[in-house]
């Protein structure tokens, strides 16, 4: 189980130049346990910032945010979060970075080893896991970084916008590790995109924000395991022009029929 | 020939060329600094007479007498001589940059430790910094005179204060995205310093630690002019009491040699520490600081 609860949550930052910024402007969400939420908006509307929150990296201005009832304090492994940048360390092997959270927490070196070597092993990594980051390609560095997360048995994940810089092929390849991992741990998702298709293909849920606000908060009831037909059904249509259109790409959408 | 070897042969032809400089401006000054006593010492006069006469400096043992007792200049004495006097001064060098690093280093990360540990650092190591090194050779001798701690001391000073800079430094430039991944898998504060802190900045802190090396060696010299009664810079002021350019001239040989084996010590260190860096751009940077 693992429901996440927001209630009031702001955040506002004081800019280098002294303005305050209202970065997030009373959001409440309850998200289920298990559910796949895809948070979406234009750059600059709290998205990455509401990530953050509920990491644990950064303090709430004011509001709560709890996990199965708990207020979250600070940062913990069971909310992992996959970075936009690259956060594999390059100054571990490749199994040491998946077994690093692991050492953190005291488990033996044997037993964390196997742990990170079947993780390893189940994002296609098993052959590389004595290599040095440098050695790897930006796909493989995401895929240890999957492994990492999922390593450290997280009932919340928290992606911010993982997938962003890889290529086409690359990145669907890591939907589909992203999906069976989901399907298997079960862990709550969270995750940050920019990409409309993106969040169609993953989501139950997308959330869109604006300017610091849930904008508005769709379910995506599309069966599951997607493909590029049920994509292609009306229903996905509607919600990808409503989508659109919330991040102004109105223009791209024929009539007026699909109103936010 | 490979471009290495060619590289090689043209390092070879420098160092030629500057002795070769050295050789023409003993012959085009021939001024004397002393009766007898070449203030440009040319290689005729280094390879034939300099080694010897540093048995002076031996003070007797393993068989071999101190000149200064009546004993004959020997090579056994001047080998005795100048090792003994190089380990002397290697001693109170080791040891000041052990010393001067562990500090230097401690108190660059205690700048980012926490707020306390910033407050309490970060204004005297500024202070204690701007200080003119060379100034304060007088106060650790009226303090320490010159004994192994006051040299020590002075040494550990030298690096602490470039560890200090570098430390700073190299912590500030250490992604944030790192010291973030590791807090959300539970790191503790220890933990992010000792697995993530301190081998994201040894890149950076690589050119201070070189920096420091240089700096030990000038800085244990330094503390050897005044009043040391062993070691390579006591050497050095003797022969300068009596106008001995080519004796000074040969310690300088040695404390360049010595240098450069710190040095090499270093990178082999280092090339260990950094195996995981991307490699060699090859614009020469790697070596750039030498």
């Amino acid at each position: 189980m693992a429901e996440v609860q927001l209630q009031n949550v702001r955040q506002v930052f004081r800019r280098s130049g002294g303005a305050l910024v209202e970065a997030v402007a009373d959001v409440s969400l309850s998200i289920r346990d298990h559910e796949f939420v895809c948070l979406i908006g234009p750059s600059g509307c709290g998205k990455t910032t509401l990530l953050q929150l509920v990491a644990g990296l950064l303090p709430v201005t004011s509001g709560d945010i709890a996990v199965d009832g708990v207020a979250i304090a600070g940062p913990s492994p069971e909310r992992g979060l996959v970075f936009q940048r690259d956060s594999v360390f390059p100054w571990m092997r490749a199994i040491d970075n998946v077994s690093y959270g692991l050492k953190c927490r005291g488990v033996d070196k044997a037993k964390r080893l196997d742990i990170a070597r079947a993780y390893l092993r189940q994002v296609g990594l098993a052959d590389v896991e004595r290599s040095w980051p440098r050695e790897l390609s930006g796909g493989m560095l995401k895929r240890v970084a999957v492994a990492t997360v999922f390593a450290n048995s997280p009932r919340v994940l928290l992606m911010d916008e993982p997938f962003g810089a890889l290529d086409y092929v690359t990145k669907l390849q890591l939907h589909q590790l992203l999906l069976t991992l989901w399907g298997q741990y079960r862990p709550t998702v969270l995750f940050v995109t920019h990409d409309v298709d993106e969040a169609m293909l993953l989501a139950d849920r997308i959330i869109v924000m604006k300017g610091g606000r849930v904008a508005d908060d769709r379910q995506i009831t599309l069966a599951r395991p997607r493909t590029v037909e049920s994509l292609a059904l009306s229903e996905a249509i509607v919600h990808k022009e409503v989508l659109l259109r919330h991040l102004g790409l109105g223009a791209l959408v024929q009539d007026g029929t699909a109103q936010p | 020939m490979s471009r290495a070897a060619i590289q090689r042969l043209a390092g070879a032809a420098v160092l030629l060329a500057l002795a070769g400089l050295w050789q023409l401006a003993s012959i085009l000054f021939p001024y004397e600094s002393a009766p007898g006593e070449p203030m440009v010492p040319g290689w005729q006069i280094i390879v034939t007479h300099t080694f010897l006469e540093l048995a002076d400096y031996w003070p007797g043992g393993f068989g071999v007498n101190a000149v200064a007792q009546g004993g004959a200049r020997t090579y056994a004495g001047a080998a005795l001589a100048v090792l003994s006097n190089s380990w002397d001064t290697s001693l109170r060098l080791y040891a000041g940059l052990a010393l001067g690093a562990a500090v230097g280093l401690s108190a660059g990360l205690a700048v980012s430790w926490s707020k306390w540990s910033r407050r309490l650092v970060a204004l005297p190591a500024q202070i204690l910094r701007t200080f003119p090194m060379m100034a304060l050779i007088p106060m650790f001798q009226l303090w320490f005179g010159a004994t192994f701690l006051g040299m020590t001391l002075f040494v550990a000073f030298a690096v602490g204060v470039i560890f200090f800079t570098g430390t700073v430094n190299a912590v500030g430039n250490v992604a944030d995205v790192y010291v973030d991944c590791a807090r959300t898998q539970g790191a503790s504060r220890f933990q992010i310093y000792r697995s993530i802190i301190l081998p994201a900045m040894f890149p950076e802190l690589r050119s201070s630690i070189l920096l420091s090396l240089g700096m030990a060696w000038t800085a244990v010299i330094a503390a050897e002019f005044l009043g040391a009664q062993t070691g390579l810079g006591q050497i050095i002021v003797f022969s300068q009491y009596f106008g001995y350019v080519d004796r000074m001239f040969v310690v300088a040989l040695f404390l360049l040699l010595y240098a450069a084996i710190t040095y090499a010590l270093f990178e082999r260190l280092s090339r260990r520490l950094t195996e995981w860096m991307p490699r060699d751009h090859g614009l020469g940077g790697r070596d750039g600081a030498r």
